[in-house]
């Protein structure tokens, strides 16, 4: 693979999906949350690379982009709905960013679940992340984090 | 003619999004179909009719490829044109899916016309 700008790869990919499925944008670098109501969705891919992938945002926030995505009001949200937003996030966010990383190669996303906030970004790996970045977006601030495996 | 179009992805949002997408397009729907992998959607399509399949590739059970696979090897299931609708954009994953005999490919993120567009050269722009 080539000498790849990952922070810039990374906020091009969030641009992209903020603005085309989720009907909004990022509105610049925000510092990651620290608490309080914070959902975070985490996943794997394998192929070349392989690695796993995070959001971790608001609730506020990801109630507006859940409402955006769906076309329902706010209130009419359920929990459940959110929360699975949030985890299509995250995999419309990896798919498009792996998708970058490899144009040639296909790979496999491993279902994206919840996981508890602060855990998004553990992955066993031992190494710091490859990308992590925050965005301000609408409602609160969205931080997504990349990690890839090392390759023996 | 209203078209009945059958969405196969494991994400309830997902196919929420694009039931809406689709209504945006200004396609003329009939009927939605809705199932959550290639097991469901098979055994969905052996009790009605559709004009076009929209799928995602990762999903339990059964996934895009093999549902692919499947209708692409029943007579009457490979006349249904599939539109493969997926975060994966690599070259082999799209070669991959058209040698298997989906017919249309759309890239996550995607604008409503991409879809609409992709939708209209599959059908043959007689929708």
């Amino acid at each position: 693979m080539t000498e790849l700008n990952f922070d810039q790869l990374l906020s091009g990919t969030v641009d992209s999906v903020l603005e085309t499925m989720f009907f909004s944008a990022a509105w610049g670098p925000g510092e990651p949350e620290t608490g309080g109501a914070v959902l975070a969705s985490r996943l794997a891919f394998h192929g070349r690379p392989c690695g796993t992938f995070a959001v971790c945002l608001s609730e506020p926030a990801a109630r507006l982009l859940a409402a955006a995505f769906l076309g329902e009001d706010v209130e009419a949200l359920t929990d459940s709905q959110i929360g699975q937003v949030v985890c299509e996030l995250a995999n419309m966010l990896c798919g498009s960013l792996v998708s970058k990383l490899e144009s040639e190669e296909s790979f496999d996303l491993a279902p994206p679940e919840l996981v508890p906030f602060g855990s998004e970004t553990t992955t066993g790996f031992g190494a710091p992340p490859a990308a992590r970045q925050s965005f301000e977006i609408e409602g609160g601030v969205l931080t997504v984090t990349l990690h890839l495996e090392a390759v023996a | 003619m209203a078209l009945n179009i059958m969405i196969v992805d494991d994400s309830p949002v997902m196919r929420a999004f694009i039931r809406k997408v689709v209504g945006l397009t200004g396609l003329d729907v009939g009927e939605y179909c809705e199932a959550c992998d290639g097991e469901d959607a098979l055994k969905s399509l052996g009790e009605r009719w559709v004009d076009l399949v929209l799928t995602d590739i990762n999903m339990p059970n059964m996934n895009g490829e093999e549902f692919v696979r499947r209708m692409e090897s029943d007579d009457l299931l490979r006349s249904i044109p599939v539109i493969v609708v997926s975060t994966d954009s690599s070259h082999s994953r799209v070669q991959q899916m058209m040698a298997l005999g989906a017919k249309g490919y759309v890239s996550k993120p995607f604008l409503p016309e991409a879809l609409r567009d992709e939708v209209e050269r599959v059908l043959g722009g007689g929708t």
